[in-house]
């Protein structure tokens, strides 16, 4: 599921998959901007299934907070 | 109602133009509708308003291309004068980091959304001026009010141009009766901002205090039909926010 997760990152902000990590963060990757983080959420949630909050959105600052927020919505990831 | 007045649409196949061209023939305005490269709605308004059909007149007009607009309303201007002139052209929804940009994109946004306003105002205004009455009125946006979002500099600049030449030629035409106005909506529900982010939208949205929903394109034709009438003739160099409250002066 994690692999799952770090191909979806990859697509949407156009970043190769081997420079991603739980650490990254809008700072660390170019393409990570407010529009693409919100286009990564309409993602997200279409392809987990779930529906974030507006407060869930803007606590997202890294990967890790994004699989602390899945694992949340029941999403179960392999690590 | 607005009869024996002939008004110009530029974009008037976008989903903010077409209704506000439903509404100006509604009104029994005559209607030149002036599109680019789609026609679709224009078309459809046409059949849908069969009994005005006379009142609808359609135009193909490249805004770039300044011959084409020399041209294009010379022809239109040996018909009939232009009372109102109404400009709301825009480019499809491009989101490009300000750095990856080039100077040629900003310029194309300028060009279309200013300078093809200036030149066709050179055209329509001596009428104006001397029938001392007249109205233009251009769409900008609500992001020219405070922090702009990233991602949309062209756009962004273009509307700015747009907004500086508005407030100059209101300064300088007040005198002949001629009013200059703008109306800055934030984001309207229309094809041009479909593929926005869902999420962004619906955070947008959870911040309007008015409804907490988005634009819609009759909120913008309302004002622009109202900034077309003699009613609204003192109101001069003013961009009128339409944000549901979202952005405030």
């Amino acid at each position: 599921m994690s692999k799952k997760l770090f191909t979806l990152i990859s697509r949407v902000l156009d970043v190769s998959e081997t420079e991603l990590k739980d650490e990254s963060t809008p700072e660390s990757i170019e393409n990570w901007d407010s529009y693409n983080g919100l286009l990564l959420v309409d993602e997200l949630e279409s392809e987990f299934k779930v529906k974030f909050s507006v407060e869930e959105v803007y606590d997202v600052h890294s990967i890790l907070d994004i699989k602390r927020h899945l694992k949340t919505h029941g999403v179960i990831l392999d690590d | 109602m607005l009869e024996n007045k002939t008004i110009l649409v530029t974009g008037a196949n976008g989903g903010i133009g077409n209704e506000i061209a439903r509404l100006l023939v509604n009104n029994n305005a005559k209607v030149i509708l002036c599109y680019h490269k789609n026609r679709e709605n224009i078309d459809s308004l046409v059949k849908e308003q069969k009994e005005k059909k006379e009142n609808i007149q359609i135009q193909k007009l490249d805004l770039l291309k300044e011959k084409n607009i020399d041209d294009t309303l010379k022809k239109i201007l040996k018909k009939s004068s232009i009372d109102v002139f109404i400009h709301l052209p825009t480019f499809p929804h491009n989101h490009k980091d300000i750095m990856k940009t080039d100077w040629g994109d900003f310029q194309k946004n300028i060009d279309l959304q200013a300078k093809s306003l200036f030149n066709i105002s050179k055209h329509i205004v001596p009428e104006m001026k001397i029938k001392k009455e007249g109205k233009i009125i251009s769409v900008i946006t609500s992001y020219v009010v405070g922090k702009p979002p990233n991602g949309i500099s062209k756009y962004i600049t273009g509307k700015y141009t747009l907004l500086g030449i508005m407030k100059c030629m209101a300064v300088e035409l007040g005198k002949f009766g001629i009013n200059v106005n703008s109306v800055s909506p934030s984001i309207v529900e229309t094809a041009f901002t479909k593929k926005l982010p869902s999420k962004l939208k619906e955070m947008t949205k959870s911040q309007i205090p008015f409804e907490n929903r988005l634009a819609t394109p009759i909120d913008i034709a309302n004002v622009i039909l109202f900034l077309c009438k003699k009613d609204s003739d003192y109101i001069n160099g003013e961009n009128i926010l339409i944000s549901g409250g979202y952005t405030m002066h």
